[in-house]
This record gives C-alpha cells, structure tokens and sequence, in this order.
C-alpha cells in the first residue's frame, strides 16, 4: 500500500500525539502509532460497556473515523485521548439498548456478561456482591448524558477537563453531571462516602 | 466501598489489551484508505476537481447564461462563501512571491515578545460536518507561551503547539527557499521526499507556526517569504473568514497527499486571520475533509495561563522558572509517573535539625505510621491518636479535592483564583495579606500528598503569582543543588525547595530551617522500606 517513493518519518516513540497526528497527515501510515499507543486502554473502556463480542467492531472504527478526522484534529492538544474516547463513546451510544442489556443481566442474576470470557484468568471469581448488583441496576437507569459521563470519570483515567473535551460540553456541565450520577447512584446503593479528610484539622 | 470505588472493582476485571481482531478490522481500514490515493493522480478536469456541491452549482449558473467569474458556492453545509473559480483566461492578479511580499513586510512592522510571555487567544473552529455532539462553531479561549512551548486551558496542561519546531528555528537558512527545504525536512528527517511530500509538509509547518506562536518578527517574515516560494502555492483573493473578516489567502490546491490548505491573511494589513482546509468528495465517503476554518479573534498578551487582562510586562525569573519546571514536569510525565491510589502506602524519608526521620503515610494523608521509642505506631486521622500525631498535610484541601480523578468539590482551576482559595486555610502564620496561608498549604502539599501529576503544576504557578516571590540557586543542607522559591513572610513557610534539575518538591523553610525530601518511594504498607 505504500506509495513508492515516498519518504518515511518515523516518529519519536516520545513524541506526542499531535506530532503524531501531524506526521500521519503527509504519511497515513503514521497513524497506526496512535493504535497502538491507545487502543488497549480504549478496547478495555469498549469492553467494559459493551461486552467484547461488540468491542472489536467499535475500537477498530474510533481508530478509523479518528484517521478520517485526522486534518481537523487540534495539534494544540498534545494528548489525543479525549478525542479518542469521545469518539468511542459516540459509537457506544448507538448500542445504548445492549449496553443497558448488560447491566441488567448483572442486576438480575449476580454474574456479569461481560466479565465471563475472562474468567478462566479469574478462577477465584464469585459473584457480584449486593452492592455491585444494586450498582449496575443504577447504572441501567441513569440517562445516557449522566451514564457516559460518569462512565468516562470512571473508567477512562481522562481529568474531567478531558472529559469535557470528550464529550464536546463546558467542564462545569461534567461537574454537575457528575455530582447528578453519582447522588442517583447512591439513593439506589445508600450513601456510604467515606469520612474524607476535614479541611481544617487543628495544628 | 462507595460507587466510585465499585466502578473501579469492576473496570479491574476486565483485562488491558487490544484484541487481534480489532487490530485485524483497523489495519484492513488503513488498507482500503491507501488505496483510495493514487500515487500519481490523472489530471482532473476542474470540475472533477471542484466536486459535486460545486458543480450543481457552477452548471446552474451556466444554464443561467451567466459567465462564471465569481459566484457563491452553495454546498449546504458550508457558510456563504466567496469563492474564485478560474475562467479559462484568468485575470492575472496578486502572485504568491508578491503576496509574500507585502506580508513580510507588514510581519516586520509587528511588536518582539519575549519567549516565556503568556499569551491569550480565542478562537473560532467551523465545520462543516462536525462529530456527533459538537457544535458546528465553536469559540475557543486557550493560553499559550509566546513560543508555544507550553499551552493551558483551564486546569489542563500540555505542550504548546509544536514545542520542538520552534527551537529548531534558532538558526534560519538565509533564503526563503532553503527555508522550505529546511521545513520540509523536518517531517522527512531521513529519505528523499517528493516534490508534493515537501510542499506540503513546508505549508502545513510554516502554516501551524503562523496560527500558533508568537515568533520574532523576523522569523513571522521569512516564513510568509517561503511560503511564497513554494511552487504550487496560489492566491486567492476576495474571500472572508468565518469571522466575515476581508481576507486573500495562499491556497495550496489538493494534492495526492493533502487536502485543499488555505491560509487566510487580512486583505487590507496582511495580519494572519486563519487557515482553512477543505476536500472535495471524489464519491467515497471517507476520502471527503469538509470545510473546516480555524480563524484567530483576538490575541492578548497576559501576565500569566489563566488572566485575560492584557499585560505586557515580561516574564518575571520565578515565571520563567516555573515554565521551566513545567516543561520538566510534562516530560516526566511522559516517562509514565502516575497518580497513584489514595490509599497507596508511600514511604519517605525526611531531614531536619540535622537528623532524618522515616515516615509511611497513605497518598492521601489519611494514615500515617512512624517509629516511637523503637515502636511502630500507626495512626488514622479518624482515631483517637489523631490529635497527637504531626500529619504532613497539617491544614489544606482534602485529597479528593486535589486529586485530578474527578472527585469533588474542586478547587478552582487558574493559578490566582486557586492562590485565593488556598490562602483561606489557616496555618496559623501573620502574613496572610501576602498568601502565607496559600504558601504554606501548598507546600504541605507537595510534601504530603502523593504526586498528582501535572495538575500540581496550578500550586507552581500560583507560587510565582505571590507578591515578592523571588528564586535563588541554594545548596540545602543535605548538600543538594536546589532552587529555592523565597517569600518576604515573618512566619510560617517562607521557602519552597525544588530539586534544581528534575524540578520536583524538595523541601521547605519554615522558621529559617529546611525539612527535606530525601527519599519518596510507594511501599507495600507502613514499615516496609523501599
């Protein structure tokens, strides 16, 4: 597939994505650094929602329809996981009703679709607790806005500026998006924060 | 266990990786792309070229009886738009060498900014056919140095725009065309490059320079001088940007390799305005860029990430010593530092009075573990025992504040703000008109919470904003290279220590002694050294 004659930068294995992206727009060949960099972690976000049998589908297009974006991409973020999740979790979307299928199942029966085929790598696995059972019914309930934010706070390591980025909305929307999930993931579970650290606790 | 901790339990069972189909289905998708651009492309017929919006467009106008000089494209996704088409015996206008002319001398006449200046710019994005979810315009504010080494948006820190290509612009070739060649052989260090391969590579990296840092006049000058002598590049004139600004832009038509790339100047002073990039479809859906515009509203200089007032002094040396901690930072991130647990048991060993004293607390300072008399004791802020115990977080922001895992309430993001919110905690010193109190929190801070990666460069920075600050090179009294960020206080911290090459924590003065940071490592839990 490569055209003849054409020269090959190859990119630093530190250099940042940006540079990656930008070096892929003369040689798209570049791009498949950006794979191999993030597709893990994103293939385990996919797996997470939607189980793995959906996944390979879903992580092979975010990478492709990231490539076909890839001259819109702002090279001032240097870091392209936001753009990467954001676009996973668009594709997520379109499978809102498998997805709310899984946690349901969890709910109802203790065992968890989506963990079955790792379990050979967990042989001491027993079933969900109660309170992860309660959890994953909460989750089922959430509206999509609520489940994908805090999904992305939960499970894809971004800052919630990233976050924000991802999601294409101001930071203070995934603030209080988040601060919504998480009271209505907890009337359903009973609220069991942990005593955090007093702010002023004597000298 | 609350649900944040649940969620977590149930990412941990399912395994990293990429599974071999997923990267079967993403190669085989590369695959079908490269074949889609043909090496050697056949000559198109313009209005091959044009696409098939424009050619609805440009037939109706013919079958209208009119010439066709200048008309609006009407692609419905696109804004109303200027757009030449070329009749077959065009006027001769503006060349490019000519253009690059006037723009270089009009760069010329622009201010010098020192590197290290902070920079506040807005922005406006158009496009045509934005990702789910995202508006079609999107303004934008950001920060950035003037030589776009470093960039900020609220809370989030990065690398500038091309951090590398600006230090390599040090020493210019001395004409515009060994200055392509130069540009071009950044993207293609090592083999022999086409002819398309280093025209765009020159316009696409003379075109991220020009939208994204504030260079030296002159540099701003040759750049537009070389952009003139790339071969293939042409005017357009009498467009306007999404802004509805004049414009006359260069435009380096479609290539095997890239996009339609413009780069919008303002027709009457030939500032930078913005840069566009647009593909007709060739009828596969994948190959199409629709119109995207990136144009330039207002750029300010600032005293600091975080202001939009304008203010033009330069840099102070505890600024430029904190981006040069940053820089640090970031790089070191990138050699995979990570936020670790709350709950991690991280050991250190700390020196005072002449002596070192071992420590074991969890990353969040919720439990901590010393000897006393020979004796282990282990101590949760919860218990009892609290009250007796020196916590190395003594008055400040929760962990789950700090923590850049988005738990909150949050502290606010910008370096002033934060010094505000910091210096309402008290720490019992008298200089709290001067932020003692900010000072002090935050070195417990940094000595008592577990590295939270780059969200701690915000407490650098808010450091550099407090009134008197200065910096010196020290020797601390373990005999280490150090820079000392010095505060004219009476009380309490009145200096933070920071290693002088790796820039990390490395102490602090309070009552004119220093207690060090010796040695930091994660530990398996209290008692267990590293």
């Amino acid at each position: 597939m490569t055209p003849q004659g054409l020269a090959h930068a190859v990119p630093d294995a530190d250099a940042d994505d940006a540079t990656v992206i930008r070096l892929s727009r003369h040689e798209p060949e570049q791009f498949t650094e950006l794979f191999r960099r993030h597709a893990p972690h994103i293939q385990r976000y996919v797996v997470r929602r939607l189980g793995t049998d959906a996944a390979d589908d879903i992580v092979a297009e975010t990478f492709l329809l990231a490539f076909r974006q890839r001259d819109r991409y702002d090279l001032a973020r240097a870091d392209a996981r936001p753009w990467l999740y954001g676009i996973a979790t668009n594709l997520i979307g379109r499978h809102r009703r498998a997805e709310i299928r899984l946690y349901r199942a969890l709910a109802r029966t203790g065992a968890d679709p989506v963990t079955e085929p790792f379990t050979d790598r967990v042989d001491d696995r027993v079933s969900a607790d109660h309170a992860s059972r309660q959890l994953a019914a909460a989750l089922a309930r959430l509206s999509a806005e609520l489940r994908d934010t805090m999904l992305l706070a939960a499970w894809s390591d971004l800052s919630y500026e990233q976050i924000a980025v991802a999601l294409g909305v101001p930071t203070g929307t995934v603030r209080s998006r988040l601060s919504r999930a998480r009271s209505k993931l907890r009337q359903t579970m009973g609220d069991v924060d942990p005593s955090a650290l007093a702010e002023e606790p004597p000298l | 266990m609350n649900e944040m901790d649940l969620l977590t339990r149930f990412r941990a069972e399912v395994p990293l990786g990429v599974s071999p189909h997923a990267e079967e289905l993403f190669q085989a998708g590369m695959g079908d792309h490269a074949t889609e651009r043909p090496v050697a492309p056949a000559p198109r017929h313009l209005l091959a070229r044009i696409g098939l919006p424009w050619r609805f467009a440009i037939a109706a106008g013919l079958a209208a009886g009119l010439v066709a000089g200048l008309l609006i494209a009407v692609q419905p996704s696109r804004p109303p738009r200027l757009t030449a088409v070329q009749p077959s015996s065009p006027a001769p206008t503006l060349t490019a060498k000519l253009l690059a002319d006037r723009a270089a001398a009009a760069a010329l006449t622009g201010p010098t900014v020192p590197g290290g200046q902070w920079v506040y710019q807005r922005t406006v994005t158009y496009q045509a056919s934005p990702p789910a979810g995202m508006p079609a315009r999107l303004t934008q504010g950001s920060w950035q140095t003037a030589e776009g080494s470093l960039s900020y948006n609220p809370g989030v820190w990065g690398y500038g725009a091309d951090h590398s290509l600006y230090s390599k612009l040090g020493s210019l070739p001395p004409n515009p065309i060994a200055l392509d060649r130069y540009l071009a052989k950044l993207s293609y260090p090592n083999a022999n490059a086409t002819q398309t391969n280093n025209d765009v590579a020159a316009f696409s990296t003379i075109e991220q320079l020009l939208s994204t840092a504030i260079l030296p006049p002159s540099v701003n000058a040759e750049l537009y001088r070389a952009l003139g002598d790339i071969p293939t590049v042409q005017v357009k004139s009498h467009i306007t940007d999404v802004d509805g600004r004049a414009g006359i832009a260069f435009l380096l038509p479609e290539t095997s390799q890239s996009a339609n790339l413009e780069i919008i100047l303002d027709a009457s002073d030939y500032s930078y305005l913005a840069q566009a990039a647009w593909e007709p479809s060739n009828g596969s859906p994948n190959s199409a860029i629709p119109f995207t515009e990136t144009a330039v509203l207002t750029t300010t200089l600032v005293s600091g990430p975080g202001s939009v007032q304008a203010d033009s002094a330069p840099p102070s040396p505890a600024e430029l010593t904190v981006e040069q901690a940053a820089m640090a930072l970031l790089n070191n991130q990138k050699a995979g530092l990570g936020v670790p647990d709350p709950s991690q048991w991280i050991y250190r060993e700390l020196g005072a009075d002449g002596g070192t004293r071992d420590v074991w607390a969890r990353a969040d300072d919720t439990e901590q573990a010393s000897y006393v008399n020979g004796t282990l004791v282990t101590c949760a802020r919860s218990t009892s025992c609290a009250g007796g115990t020196t916590w190395l977080v003594s008055a400040g922001p929760a962990f789950d504040v700090v923590d850049p895992s988005m738990r909150g309430p949050w502290l606010p993001y910008n370096p002033q703000p934060l010094l505000d919110k910091l210096n309402t905690y008290r720490t019992g010193c008298l200089d709290t008109a001067g932020y003692c109190n900010a000072v002090g929190v935050i070195a417990n801070l940094l000595n008592g919470y577990a590295d939270v990666g780059i969200s701690s460069l915000t407490w650098y920075f808010s450091l550099a904003d407090v009134p008197g600050v200065t910096v010196q090179h020290i020797t601390d009294a373990a005999g280490r290279a150090d820079l000392e960020f010095s505060f004219p206080f009476t009380s309490g911290v009145t200096g933070i220590l920071f290693d002088a090459s790796t820039y990390r924590f490395a102490g602090y003065v309070q009552s004119g002694a220093q207690t060090l940071l010796l040695q930091q490592a994660n530990v398996a839990g209290p008692g267990v050294l590293p």
